[in-house]
């Protein structure tokens, strides 16, 4: 019952006029995102950023909270109709969602994906409720070690499910921890690799490494390899799924919640991770795994129901432990912290009204996004018929304004520049950028944890063995990171016995 | 994908060594009390340790698919970008935002888009304006006036 009046609490909040209107423009900036390719989520949050200080908080991360689940639904259009992913986590709607659409089959692809999403994001919203009050209790008994080997495995669940190697992905999360160190050092004071430039003090701003690395980097991508997109034309009639169609999706999307959900909570899972999941474990589930890529319904509202629970159960993390499990999470915990509010066990206690608001916003929310993504379909395609090349001085120039707005510091610019580089870089020589920005966003945390461990224990580094919670985190830590090293091993005895 | 990882691995051991070398500056502490280059050290020596490891992986790899690191045509467009983003950035606070933008959009519609004159003048104009409305009149974010003054 308790639960219950914490909902209605949190209705009660949403149902304001204006934050009915911030929940509605988060959602709808959050689907133009979405289906826009190269202006992701985290790039739409950090630029309306600066726009929120005014805002009250509840408002703010109302918004901010749309536009990140927002995205995961428009990122299939652009999956189904375009064969261009808008959101990585819907690079995998365009190997059926496509296909789908060349055979006369677009409606019900489109369809199927806002539907899976709407109930995977309301199932996910109702498992959010019932499960963030006891871990939010949990979490209160977590010290030093336990957080320091929850980041841990964190990062390492994120470089282990990168794609192809996983010393890059190491790689990539040892220098996001060393720009994470630039800056002054909490515990002493002491300036850290700022070679005396004022702008260095506070540290690399997590807001134009990330529009480097994600947003001008693909547009630089895109520009240099000159793309050409082929809207596939289709009539939009029939958006409604055939009976047969939802008979044949319903456990997909089912499961597809499920994994998502819970694969969101990891530190380092979310959105991406959950729909490649489901995919794979339709495929593997099918009695016709052979039709997988050829058009087929249930692969593409699987991952799409998966990557929209994913979305939603990255909250979990976020609102209970304050730790952030992607790059569009670790964004917002960065405006919990402009806002004054400490992401945390004690958010609960502490802003009920922002915890329950946000919550309950995600009902809401979920009924917008079906609304702008089913009878709206035409305008949103109408947007992806806009020329690139009037579009991307579009989406660099939005990346510019949220970069300079956020300090306004010009500085902030280069430094995004500089990022677009690196990022353009990393893709070219296969390095993903996600670890990097987790890394540098829990690099300080786990410095913290790390130092404050230490000094617990008197220089043991055993504290993280001793204790039950952080000995299962370290552990399983340790057991992924050696997972790649048993299969060669493995391979290698299959070799030379046959 | 051979010589590129070669490349990266070694360009990562320098960055590492680098790391490692500032960090050596700063107090590295006891175990029971760390000081400010505990971490970054660390990080530093397991970084190299990670570079080491994908140099030496690299050499077992077969040469695989050849990639062409730049597009044919593409490099001037990119580095033409990146340079009008830097300029954009060194004269934002002297020129204007609303004079900036509109002669970033500019250049960007017409020396890379290729998009028509009118429509770039029109887009422009639409864009500077515009986002001066929505950010600075509307959203309260406060944007370079410069030495005209809008």
């Amino acid at each position: 019952m308790e639960i219950l009046d914490s909902v209605l609490h949190g209705f009660q909040i949403v149902l304001q006029p204006a934050n009915l209107f911030y929940c509605f423009l988060g959602c709808l900036v959050g689907t133009l995102v979405g289906v826009l390719p190269g202006l992701g989520a985290p790039a739409a949050i950090a630029l309306l950023l600066p726009g929120t200080f005014h805002m009250s908080p509840v408002s703010a991360t109302i918004m901010l909270a749309g536009i990140y689940y927002g995205s995961m639904y428009g990122g299939s259009t652009t999956s189904i109709l375009v064969n261009i992913p808008g959101e990585t986590a819907s690079v995998v709607t365009c190997l059926d969602g496509y296909k789908m659409a060349r055979q006369g089959r677009a409606g019900p692809a489109l369809g199927i994906s806002a539907f899976g999403s709407f109930i995977a994001g309301t199932i996910g919203v109702f498992i959010l409720v019932f499960l963030s009050p006891p871990l939010a209790n949990l979490a209160i008994k977590f010290g030093p070690p336990e957080y320091f080997s929850l980041m841990i495995l964190g990062l390492t669940i994120l470089t282990f499910l990168t794609k192809g190697s996983m010393v890059k992905g190491l790689i990539m999360a040892c220098l996001g921890l060393i720009l994470g160190s630039i800056g002054t050092d909490a515990i002493s004071g002491m300036y850290r690799f700022t070679f005396n430039q004022l702008i260095l003090y506070d540290g690399i701003g997590l807001v134009p490494v990330t529009m480097g690395l994600f947003g001008v980097s693909e547009v630089l991508l895109q520009i240099e390899e000159g793309v050409k997109r082929e809207i596939f034309q289709t009539s939009f009639k029939g958006l409604l799924p055939t009976f047969k169609d939802w008979m044949d999706c319903k456990w997909a999307m089912l499961r597809g919640t499920l994994i998502g959900f819970f694969l969101g909570i990891l530190p380092g899972g979310g959105a991406v991770v959950a729909s490649f999941a489901s995919y794979g474990l339709e495929k593997k589930l099918s009695k016709h795994p052979e039709k997988f890529g050829t058009g087929v319904i249930e692969a593409v509202a699987g991952p799409e129901s998966a990557n929209n629970a994913g979305s939603t159960g990255a909250f979990i993390p976020l609102l209970t432990l304050g730790l952030p499990s992607n790059v569009a999470t670790a964004i917002l915990l960065g405006a919990f912290m402009i806002y004054g509010l400490q992401p945390g066990p004690l958010l609960i206690k502490n802003h009920p009204d922002v915890f329950w608001g946000v919550i309950s916003s995600m009902y809401l929310g979920n009924v917008m996004l079906l609304i702008l993504n089913l009878p709206l379909i035409g305008i949103w395609v109408k947007f992806l018929k806009i020329p690139y090349a009037i579009l991307f001085p579009f989406i660099l120039l939005f990346s510019l304004i949220g970069v300079y707005s956020l300090n306004n510091s010009v500085a902030e610019i280069v430094i995004m520049a500089g990022c677009g580089i690196l990022g353009y870089l990393m893709k070219k020589f296969d390095y993903e950028g996600a670890p990097l920005i987790l890394a540098m966003v829990l690099g300080p945390m786990m410095e913290n944890a790390l130092r404050q461990s230490l000094m617990i224990s008197r220089g043991s580094f055993l504290i993280f063995f001793t204790r039950p919670i952080s000995l299962i985190l370290f552990g399983t830590a340790i057991i992924l990171l050696l997972l790649p090293l048993l299969g060669k091993f493995r391979r290698k005895i299959t070799m030379a016995a046959g | 994908m051979k010589r590129l990882d070669q490349k990266s691995s070694f360009f990562w051991m320098i960055v590492s060594a680098i790391t490692v070398f500032l960090s050596s500056k700063l107090p590295f502490g006891t175990f029971a009390n760390p000081g400010a280059g505990f971490l970054p050290f660390l990080v530093g020596v397991l970084m190299f340790l990670f570079s080491l490891i994908l140099f030496v992986q690299s050499f077992s790899k077969g040469e695989g698919m050849v990639k062409t690191l730049l597009a044919k045509g593409g490099t001037g467009r990119v580095l033409l970008i990146l340079l009008s983003l830097i300029l954009y950035g060194l004269f934002l606070e002297t020129l204007g935002f609303i004079l900036m933008t509109f002669l970033l959009m500019g250049f960007l519609l017409l020396a890379i888009g290729k998009v028509r004159r009118s429509l770039v003048i029109f887009l422009s104009l639409v864009s500077s304006l515009g986002c001066y409305g929505v950010f600075q009149l509307w959203l309260n974010v406060q944007l370079p006036k410069g030495i005209f003054n809008f």
